[in-house]
C-alpha cells in the first residue's frame, strides 16, 4: 500500500507547480495487488484521465494518461523505488482501504472526514448581532480548510470546535437578549393594560 | 428549514416598522453599551428594502449591502449545492482573503460609524 499526494501546496508528496492546479488536487493510491486508484479531491480544475474528467475515485491501468491543470503526471514513476519527481521522498503510506474499481465517493480514503468549518454559522451570527464573539468565531472558522488540506487534522477539528463555541456563545446571548426584551416589553404592556 | 426561517422573519419585517414596534429584537451591544454595533440598523434597512425605499436602507446599514450577497451566497454553496455546480463561488466565499476582507470591512465599519 502506498499513498501518494499530489498539488500545488507543501504538504504534499508531489508538489507541482502550476497554477491551475489546486493546493491539494489529488492522490494516486496503490493497493496491495498492485492496482493504482486515483482519487479527485474536489479540485477546482479537475482531474482528467485520458483526457475525461473525473470525480472521486476511479480505477487507473498503468497506461493511463493523468492530467491535471496544465500538467501531465508521470504518475507511474512515482510507484518505482527511486525517489518521486519533486526530489522528496513519499511518505509513510498511511492505512488506506482498498480501492475498488468503481466506489462511491470517498475521498482520501481513510482520512478524518473533514470538519464542518462552521463559517457560515458565525457570519450570519456577526450579521445578527452580538459582536465579539461572532469574530471569534470567523477567526477560528477560517482556519479550518487550510489545517486539514496541510494534514493538521487535530488541529482542523480543534479550531472547528472553538469556532463552533464561539458561535453558541454569539447565538446564546443573541437569543436571551430577544427573548429578554420580548418579556420586558410584555410585562409592561400587561402592566398598563 | 433556512427558507422557512428567512420567509417568517421577511413577513415580520415587512408588516412591523421597527422605528414604531417595540416587538422585534434590540441588539444587546447597543443597549449595554449605547454604542452602534456594525449590524445596527440590520432590521430598519431590511424594512426599508421591502418596501422598495432603497436610499432609506442605506442610509440605516451600508454594510447590509456588503454583508448580506456574503451571507447569502454562503449560504447558498453550503446548504443548497449538492451537486457542486458552485465549486468556484464556493472557493471564493470560503477563500481566506475573502473571510478576511469580510472581517476588515466588519471591524472598520464597526468603528467608523460611531466616530462619524
Amino acid at each position: 500500500m502506498k499513498v501518494v499526494k499530489i498539488g500545488r501546496g507543501s504538504g504534499n508528496d508531489v508538489i507541482v507547480q502550476d497554477p491551475m492546479v489546486s493546493k491539494v488536487h489529488c492522490q494516486i493510491i496503490q493497493d496491495d495487488n498492485g492496482g493504482f486508484c486515483l482519487v479527485d479531491a474536489d479540485s477546482t480544475n479537475g482531474t482528467y484521465v485520458n483526457g475525461t474528467r473525473r470525480h472521486g475515485e476511479i480505477h487507473l491501468n498503468s497506461t493511463d494518461i493523468v492530467k491535471i491543470g496544465n500538467t501531465t503526471l508521470p504518475w507511474q514513476s512515482y510507484f518505482k523505488d527511486a525517489p518521486v519527481s519533486s526530489g522528496m521522498p513519499p511518505r509513510p503510506a498511511s492505512p488506506v482501504a482498498p480501492c475498488p474499481a468503481a466506489s462511491p465517493v470517498r475521498p482520501f480514503g481513510q482520512q478524518p472526514p473533514k470538519p464542518d468549518n462552521f463559517l457560515v454559522w458565525s457570519i450570519l451570527a456577526t450579521i445578527f448581532c452580538c459582536v465579539p464573539f461572532g469574530i471569534v468565531s470567523i477567526v477560528y472558522a477560517s482556519k479550518v480548510d487550510g489545517l486539514y488540506a496541510s494534514g493538521h487534522y487535530a488541529e482542523a477539528f480543534e479550531a472547528a470546535g472553538k469556532a463552533k463555541t464561539w458561535f453558541w456563545w454569539a447565538f446564546g446571548i443573541g437569543a436571551v437578549s430577544i427573548v429578554g426584551t420580548f418579556i420586558y416589553y410584555l410585562a409592561i404592556g400587561l402592566a398598563f393594560a | 428549514m433556512p427558507v422557512i426561517v428567512a420567509a417568517v422573519c421577511g413577513v415580520l419585517l415587512f408588516f412591523f416598522d421597527p422605528e414604531e414596534t417595540v416587538w422585534l429584537p434590540k441588539c444587546p451591544f447597543h443597549l449595554l453599551t449605547g454604542l452602534e454595533c456594525p449590524s445596527c440598523g440590520f432590521q430598519r434597512a431590511v424594512y426599508s428594502l421591502l418596501h422598495l425605499r432603497f436610499a432609506d436602507a442605506f442610509r440605516y446599514n451600508p454594510f447590509l449591502f456588503i454583508a448580506a450577497p456574503y451571507a447569502i451566497a454562503l449560504v447558498a454553496v453550503t446548504w443548497f449545492d449538492p451537486h457542486g455546480r458552485l465549486g468556484r463561488l464556493r472557493k471564493l466565499c470560503y477563500s481566506k482573503i475573502t473571510v478576511y476582507i469580510y472581517l476588515a470591512l466588519f471591524v472598520l465599519w464597526g468603528i467608523v460609524r460611531n466616530i462619524i
